[in-house]
């Protein structure tokens, strides 16, 4: 029988919707039994913060794989120069076939947050433009991390995204009644949120954010530079011999867990970092991914990269299949999870095999 | 004796780094990190005994934890430092790896995941 301990919360009262399902470690009785297939040079682990973009991470990590390789470069090292900004990479996370021209990055939509949130579709576009902004251009490590003084205490309670969210709802708000009280309040707030966030924008560019229809649109505008479209602040990715892989092709016959196993470690084997599109993190895994709690419905749709795969035993000869994950939780995360080697089955059995559940890239 | 080497090598290979830089006033600057009952503080934490600070105290109670609502699963563990009042704070390693840390108002700071993990346990097969 399969001992899985399920730690539950230890305090009462707390849901169990805040245990995050799919990541099963191994306790130290546990040994890897022989080789294992690893990924060289992959980049260091980078964390999203609270902002829902772990496909553009994910994508970010397979693209930079492929960077270091063209160039031959030690991918544990990039600048910011020569990595992707993974804030203009999550525009791309839209259905290629909504684009009018696929090739001109300026086609695509200018957001972040869309609902359509697969890391597959953003290596898809990233072939037909075959560029992207500067990681420099945009950091978005620094955005995150801008603090005014670490010793001093927050005045301003409001956390950063909802800062943004808040800002951008009032400023529609006053508009509706005053259009000089809403400019007035577009540059204010603008100027606070461009000192307070470290934002490379302009005042120009703040007014233009305030103006976007959605608050998606606004995201984007406030926190990536228009100038990050100019050639010099773009990385070019060349696509002529490479291709996407993508498995599964199709949707109707749902492989399992034995095909995917083997089509992982093919791509592993030929030392290829696999996107994983999206997998369930909440107790009950369904297609939509999504569960009803007594605070709402709360979402647990998440995207990663594989980067290794390996047999774990234990004395008694009971095994299972490993695989390293490469998140976009940060290094704790590794840290706290044996490097990202989980095992596969439990987490490979909630991407629900859909249609392009693993994507790479490979020569042509 | 090949075993034991190989669990040393691996043990230094991901040891938690004693010191960690964050973006402050458009430069990075240092932060020490202490370890102290499982958990990576700031060093701020450890100046007194017993221990005191706001980071350590969230340690000791768990909240409810909101809900992601984006449509994907979000960052659980700097979704609960916003459930603890903090704010979220990106470190960074000599070796440029990131870690999350939770920054309360006292300046203390506490791994987000260290502090998710006290209140939400892994799973784990045994």
């Amino acid at each position: 029988m399969k001992s899985l301990v399920i730690a539950l919360g230890i305090f009462a009262g707390i849901e169990s919707s805040a245990q995050i399902y799919g990541f099963n470690t191994f306790d130290s009785s546990y040994r890897q039994n022989g080789t294992d297939l690893l990924v060289k040079n992959m980049p260091p682990v980078r964390t999203q913060d609270t902002l829902g973009v772990c496909y553009a991470f994910s994508a970010s990590a397979i693209l930079e794989h492929a960077i270091c390789k063209d160039e031959k470069l030690d991918c544990r090292n990039l600048s910011n120069d020569q990595r992707p900004s993974v804030l203009d990479l999550a525009r791309y996370a839209t259905s290629p076939t909504k684009i009018k021209d696929k090739t001109d990055p300026n086609s695509y939509p200018k957001v972040i947050g869309n609902r359509r949130t697969f890391g597959m579709d953003i290596i898809i576009n990233m072939f037909n433009t075959e560029s992207v902004s500067k990681e420099s251009c945009a950091p978005f490590d620094n955005i995150v991390s801008k603090a005014k003084s670490l010793e001093e205490q927050r005045s301003d309670e409001e956390k950063m995204w909802l800062q943004f969210r808040n800002a951008y709802d009032m400023y529609k708000i006053k508009s509706k009644d005053c259009e000089q009280c809403a400019l007035d309040y577009a540059t204010t707030t603008g100027k606070d949120l461009q000192v307070s966030y470290n934002l490379k924008t302009n005042n120009l560019e703040m007014l233009k954010a305030f103006a976007s229809a959605t608050y998606e649109e606004f995201l984007f505008r406030a926190l990536v530079p228009e100038n990050c479209g100019k050639i010099g602040k773009r990385i070019r990715f060349f696509t002529p011999d490479k291709k996407i892989g993508v498995w599964p092709l199709e949707d109707t016959k749902k492989p399992n867990y034995d095909v995917a196993i083997v089509k992982l470690k093919e791509q592993l084997t030929n030392d290829r970092p696999v996107l994983v599109n999206s997998m369930c993190t909440l107790e009950r895994s369904t297609p939509e991914c999504a569960q009803t709690t007594s605070n709402g419905l709360e979402s647990g749709g998440h995207g990663l990269v594989i980067t290794g795969y390996r047999k774990m035993c234990n004395k008694s000869g009971k095994c299972y299949d490993a695989v390293k994950v490469h998140n976009s939780w940060g290094q704790a995360w590794q840290d706290a999870n044996n490097d990202g080697w989980v095992e596969a089955k439990t987490l490979l059995d909630r991407t629900d095999y859909a249609y392009g559940t693993f994507s790479w890239i490979e020569p042509k | 004796m090949f075993l034991k080497l190989v669990i040393i090598l691996n043990s230094l290979a991901y040891a938690y780094p004693s010191q960690l830089k964050v973006w402050k006033d458009d430069k990075y600057v240092q932060v020490v990190i202490k370890e102290h009952a499982g958990l990576h503080l700031s060093d701020t934490c450890l100046k007194k005994s017993p221990v005191v600070c706001e980071a350590f105290s969230a340690t000791k109670v768990a909240t409810k934890p909101s809900l992601a609502k984006t449509g994907t699963a979000g960052h659980p563990a700097s979704r609960y430092c916003h459930d603890k009042n903090g704010s979220v704070r990106i470190l960074i390693s000599e070796d440029n790896k990131q870690y999350d840390y939770c920054l309360f108002k006292d300046g203390s700071m506490v791994d987000s995941w260290d502090l998710y993990y006290k209140h939400f346990p892994k799973q784990e097969i045994k």
